[in-house]
C-alpha cells in the first residue's frame, strides 16, 4: 500500500444525486462501496468514476468451512470481480467473519470465527485466493462481537497472522473495538496496541447504541468521542493508513452534515505533530 | 471439525430448538457432537442470554430490510411486522447469491408464508395482494426478472391510494393481470 488517500464516507442511495453530479463541492476525497448495490445494475458505479472507490462487501463469509456454501461465496465473488474490473477500487475489504454455515444457512448479519489455528489456515488461504482473483489488495475488518469465542489465539494475534502471512491489511474500525470493549469490559486503548497497526489500511468510524444494556453497531449515530480519541492515538503507529471512512445506514444526516462529520475526523488525524510521517508512502 | 462447529454455532443462532436443548442441556448436547475440546468449551461459554440477543438481532435486522420492500402493506397492516417475525425465527434461509437486495429476497423468500396468512378474514381483501404486487415489483425492478400476477384487485390503484395516505374501504373489484420487469409494472384488465 502507498500513499494517502484521504477521509470519506459509505455510499448509500440517499446520496446519489449529490455525489453523481462532477460539479459538486462536496464530494468526499474516497468513497466505500458495498458492491452488492450495483451487482443488479452494475452501469449505475460509472457515476462514481471520478471519486477513488473503496470496495466494503459483507457477504464473502471469509471464515466459512469448505461446504455448500462455497458455491454462493464463488458467484458472489465472480459479481464483486465484475464490478472490481469496472470501477477500479482501491482495495476490497469484509470482515473477519462468517455469515453463513458451511451447509449454506444463511445468518443475515455478521457471525464471530472462532479464533484458533484451524480458522487462520482457512483465512490464509482464502486470502490468497481472493487477492489472486480480484487482483487487488484484500483487507479484513474486526466486528462487533454478539458474544466472545474463546480458542487458542486471540483476535488480535488472528488479524497479526493473517497479515504477516498473506500481506493482507486490516480495515480497524473503531467504533466496533469500543463497543466491544464497553460490552465485555476491556481496555480499548490496550486492545487497540495488539493489533498489526502498521497494517491498518483504513479505519471505519460510526455511532451505536445500547439496546437492552447491549451496545450494538447501530450505524445510525453520530461518530463516538472515545473513537476518535483513539483515532488520535492510531496516528503514532498506523503509518500505511489510506483512508478513515464514516458509516452511516440510519438515521441519515444531509451529506453536508455526514462529511463534516468525516471532515472532523480528518483534522485529528492530522493534529499530530507526526503527520509529515504517516503521508509518506512506505 | 470446524465445519461441525459452525454448523453448531449458526444452528444455535437461527434455530429455536436448538437454543432450548442448548438451554436445558448444554453439556450433554455439546457432548454428542463431533467437536474437539476447545470447540465444546467455546460453545459451551456462550452465554444463554447473549445468544438469544444475537437470534433476536438476526431477525429483526432482516425484518428492517424486508420492511423496506412492503411498505405499503406494511401501512395497512401494521401487524406484518410480527407475522414475519414470528415465521422468520421457525424457517431458516438458506444462502443465495444473484442481483437482489437481501431486503428482497428475503420477502421473496417469505411472500408463500406472508401471503397466505393476510389472506384471513380479518385483513383487508387485497391486503395479500397487495403484498406480492409490491414484493414482486421490487424484485424485478432489481433483478430485471420478468414476474405476473394475476389479481381480482386494481393493485396501481389501491397502492397510490394508500400512498397519498387512503385506505380503500371498497376499492375497484375487476381481474387484472400485473407485468413486472426492470422498467416497472403493466397491467391488462382481463375480461
Amino acid at each position: 500500500m502507498s500513499t494517502w488517500v484521504g477521509t470519506g464516507i459509505g455510499y448509500r442511495r440517499t446520496y446519489r444525486a449529490a455525489l453523481g453530479q462532477p460539479s459538486s463541492a462536496s464530494r468526499p476525497a474516497v468513497l466505500e462501496v458495498m458492491p452488492d448495490h450495483f451487482f443488479a445494475n452494475p452501469s449505475a458505479i460509472d457515476e462514481l468514476a471520478d471519486i477513488p472507490l473503496v470496495f466494503h462487501d459483507v457477504g464473502l463469509s471469509i471464515g466459512t468451512a469448505p461446504g455448500r456454501a462455497d458455491l454462493v461465496t464463488q458467484a458472489r465473488l465472480e459479481q464483486v470481480r465484475a464490478l472490481v474490473r469496472r470501477a477500479k477500487p482501491l482495495l476490497v475489504s469484509d470482515h473477519l467473519a462468517i455469515t453463513r454455515s458451511p451447509s449454506g444457512v444463511d445468518v443475515g448479519h455478521l457471525c464471530p470465527v472462532l479464533p484458533n489455528r484451524a480458522t487462520l489456515a482457512l483465512v490464509l488461504d482464502r486470502v490468497r485466493a481472493w487477492h489472486d482473483l480480484l487482483e487487488l489488495p484484500i483487507a479484513l475488518e474486526n466486528i462487533a462481537h454478539p458474544f466472545e469465542l474463546k480458542a487458542d489465539l486471540s483476535e488480535a494475534e488472528l488479524f497479526s497472522e493473517l497479515v504477516a502471512r498473506t500481506g493482507c491489511g486490516m480495515l480497524l474500525d473503531l467504533t466496533n473495538l469500543v463497543l466491544d470493549a464497553k460490552n465485555f469490559g476491556f481496555d480499548p486503548v490496550a486492545r487497540l496496541e495488539q493489533y498489526p497497526l502498521e497494517a491498518v489500511w483504513q479505519v471505519h468510524l460510526a455511532g451505536g447504541v445500547r439496546v437492552d444494556g447491549f451496545w450494538v453497531d447501530s450505524h445510525g449515530a453520530p461518530v463516538g468521542r472515545t473513537e476518535l480519541d483513539l483515532l488520535a492515538r492510531l496516528r503514532r503507529r498506523a503509518r500505511g493508513l489510506r483512508a478513515i471512512i464514516v458509516e452511516r445506514d440510519h438515521n441519515l444526516p444531509s451529506l453536508s452534515e455526514l462529511l463534516a462529520e468525516a471532515g472532523e475526523a480528518e483534522r485529528i488525524w492530522f493534529a499530530s505533530p507526526e503527520k509529515e510521517t504517516i503521508c509518506q508512502p512506505i | 471439525m470446524l465445519t461441525t462447529f459452525q454448523e453448531a454455532l449458526i444452528a444455535l443462532a437461527t434455530d429455536p430448538g436448538w437454543r432450548a436443548r442448548f438451554r436445558a442441556e448444554r453439556e450433554a448436547f455439546l457432548e454428542v457432537l463431533p467437536l474437539d475440546a476447545t470447540e465444546r468449551r467455546a460453545l459451551a461459554d456462550i452465554p444463554t442470554e447473549a445468544m438469544n440477543r444475537f437470534a433476536r438481532s438476526l431477525v429483526a435486522k432482516k425484518w428492517q430490510e424486508v420492511a423496506r420492500t412492503t411498505p405499503l402493506t406494511l401501512r395497512l397492516v401494521p401487524q406484518l411486522a410480527l407475522m414475519y417475525r414470528t415465521w422468520a425465527e421457525s424457517h431458516r434461509a438458506l444462502a443465495t447469491y444473484g442481483s437482489l437486495s437481501p431486503g428482497a429476497a428475503e420477502a421473496l423468500r417469505a411472500l408463500p408464508a406472508l401471503r397466505h396468512q393476510l389472506s384471513a378474514p380479518r385483513y383487508p381483501e387485497y391486503a395479500a395482494d397487495l403484498l406480492a404486487y409490491e414484493v414482486l415489483a421490487a424484485c424485478s425492478r432489481l433483478d430485471r426478472v420478468e414476474r405476473l400476477l394475476a389479481s381480482r384487485w386494481n393493485l396501481a390503484e389501491i397502492a397510490a391510494d394508500i400512498c397519498k395516505g387512503l385506505l380503500p374501504i371498497d376499492p375497484t373489484d375487476g381481474a387484472t393481470l400485473f407485468r413486472f420487469d426492470g422498467s416497472g409494472v403493466r397491467r391488462r384488465v382481463r375480461p
